[in-house]
């Protein structure tokens, strides 16, 4: 009787069990390939777009870490990439030379965002033009008009995440605020005599007109290479800017130079040479560093850059 | 045909086990309390008097969008937003901001944002914020930020029918 028993009610509670199994599963959300896919043309900008966009988006970067944005050709792949876009993303001012970003956004019928748009430009001469810097980023403020353009674009993109978007944009932007206050702190901590940044190509102009390096130079970048390592107007080493380089650097009296991980060093060693200076280090300029390193981010490459250069000119 | 039977039951029960158990946070779920709201009385009157140490500017870091301009000073009583927005700080000026909305009998929080310049200035700033029942403070505190942060917090204080008291 006993065995019966058992033998009726084993298929009943195998079902019981397996209803009891579909009720108490939790809500299983599938792995969302529906996600929206952003694409930036530099690790910096795609870094903006994930600190907002967290897991809500799909963020991928053209360039990878230490790219030359300046020179950069595209690849078939990055066809492919733009092809599976919902967004680009650019820098603008013609960082990105000849326009590759728009070109692909255009080709590939995507919706571009420019997200230098509402900033204030520095002017620069170069062969008797006026050129717009396009290196905006490297302060903390310009990087806060990235962070509010690139927050509206993806709001514009899924309106349903609107305060999702807006609250991890205002983090982020008070995370920026703190960046820029401590850069300034420690800034200060070098003598204003010694606030000399000679870099390899001129992408610091902001960074000196904002924290005051190179009283001599106008406030502005002191490097061998103009605005931009491509063919453009005012772009490239010219024997009279390397000349007024090694005149700068004699009559600042300055401790150190810096090279840049995406632009050969070539030049700021001869230079260092030539002028019996030390290399300070290596800054991140065009780029971020690669996963992993202590530059990986846009907060760690301000970061080490300050570091590095608080370091060799204290 | 009782096995069917038996397979008809325990789907009955296990349907309406899950019938139970998908409403039951609605039937558990109480009315939230409505915290009472401040009844006027003659000859009282909250009011808010702001003093910062510095001028209000743009701020370079808030969030901004064409929905939502860049407020210099932001205002929040009990989570909602003060509109219009309160006016601009001047240093060592006293800003009277009178609420109409949003004060209830019980505690009341008044949050206050406020961005000081950030040019070539390390300098602490900060906002004595005073809460006045007519011309008595009923609550007093100065937030205080570092050099280039937001100059930011909250002033709680208590109203009750016999009277306010501030903390």
């Amino acid at each position: 009787m006993v065995q019966m028993l058992s033998i009726a009610t084993k298929p009943i509670l195998a079902v019981f069990i397996l209803l009891l199994g579909i009720i108490g599963r939790p809500a299983i959300v599938p792995a969302n390939t529906e996600l929206p896919v952003i694409v930036a043309s530099t690790t910096q900008i795609a870094d903006f777009a994930r600190q907002i966009g967290g897991d809500q988006v799909v963020v991928r970067s053209i360039l990878a870490p230490g790219a030359d944005p300046h020179t950069y050709l595209p690849t078939p792949n990055d066809v492919e990439i733009v092809l599976g876009a919902d967004l680009c993303l650019e820098n603008g001012l013609h960082l990105e030379g000849k326009s590759w970003m728009a070109t692909l956004a255009r080709d590939g019928g995507k919706p571009l965002v420019t997200a230098t748009d509402g900033i204030q430009p520095l002017l620069l001469e170069g062969s008797g033009e006026k050129i717009s810097d396009p290196h905006a980023w490297l302060v903390p403020r310009n990087a806060a008009v990235y962070v509010n353009n690139i927050a509206d674009a993806l709001i514009r993109l899924a309106p349903d995440n609107r305060e999702f978007f807006d609250a991890r944009a205002e983090l982020y932007l008070h995370q920026l605020r703190v960046l820029d206050a401590w850069i300034r702190q420690q800034v200060s901590l070098i003598p204003p005599s010694r606030r000399v940044l000679v870099t390899t190509h001129d992408a610091f102009n902001y960074f000196c007109r904002e924290y005051r390096f190179n009283p001599k130079n106008d406030f502005l970048s002191i490097a061998p290479v103009g605005w931009s390592t491509g063919g453009e107007v005012g772009a490239g080493i010219t024997p009279e800017r390397r000349r007024r380089v090694i005149e700068s650097i004699r009559q600042s009296g300055t401790r150190a130079l810096f090279v840049e991980t995406t632009v050969n060093p070539k030049q700021v060693r001869e230079i260092a040479r030539e002028t019996g200076i030390v290399i300070g280090g290596e800054l991140y300029s065009d780029s971020m560093g690669p996963s992993g390193s202590a530059g990986e981010t846009y907060i760690g490459m301000m970061r080490e850059n300050v570091l590095m250069i608080v370091n060799a000119l204290l | 045909m009782r096995f069917i039977l038996v397979i008809l039951i325990w789907i009955v029960f296990v349907g309406g086990l899950f019938t139970y158990t998908s409403h039951r946070a609605d039937l558990s779920a109480a009315p939230a309390a409505q915290p009472p709201a401040l009844e006027k009385q003659p000859g009282t009157r909250i009011s808010l008097e702001l003093t910062p140490t510095f001028s209000g500017t743009a701020d370079p870091f808030a969030r901004r969008s064409d929905t939502r301009p860049a407020a210099q000073l932001t205002v929040r009583i009990n989570g909602q937003l003060l509109k219009p927005s309160p006016g601009e700080l001047h240093r060592g000026r006293p800003l009277l901001i009178e609420p109409q909305t949003s004060l209830h009998v019980g505690t009341n929080e008044i949050m206050v944002v406020a961005s000081p310049p950030l040019e070539d200035d390390l300098a602490a700033h900060g906002i004595r914020v005073r809460i006045m029942d007519g011309r008595r403070p009923i609550a007093d505190r100065t937030i205080w930020a570092e050099g280039g942060a937001l100059v930011s917090g909250v002033v709680s204080f208590d109203l009750d029918a016999g009277g306010p008291d501030g903390r």
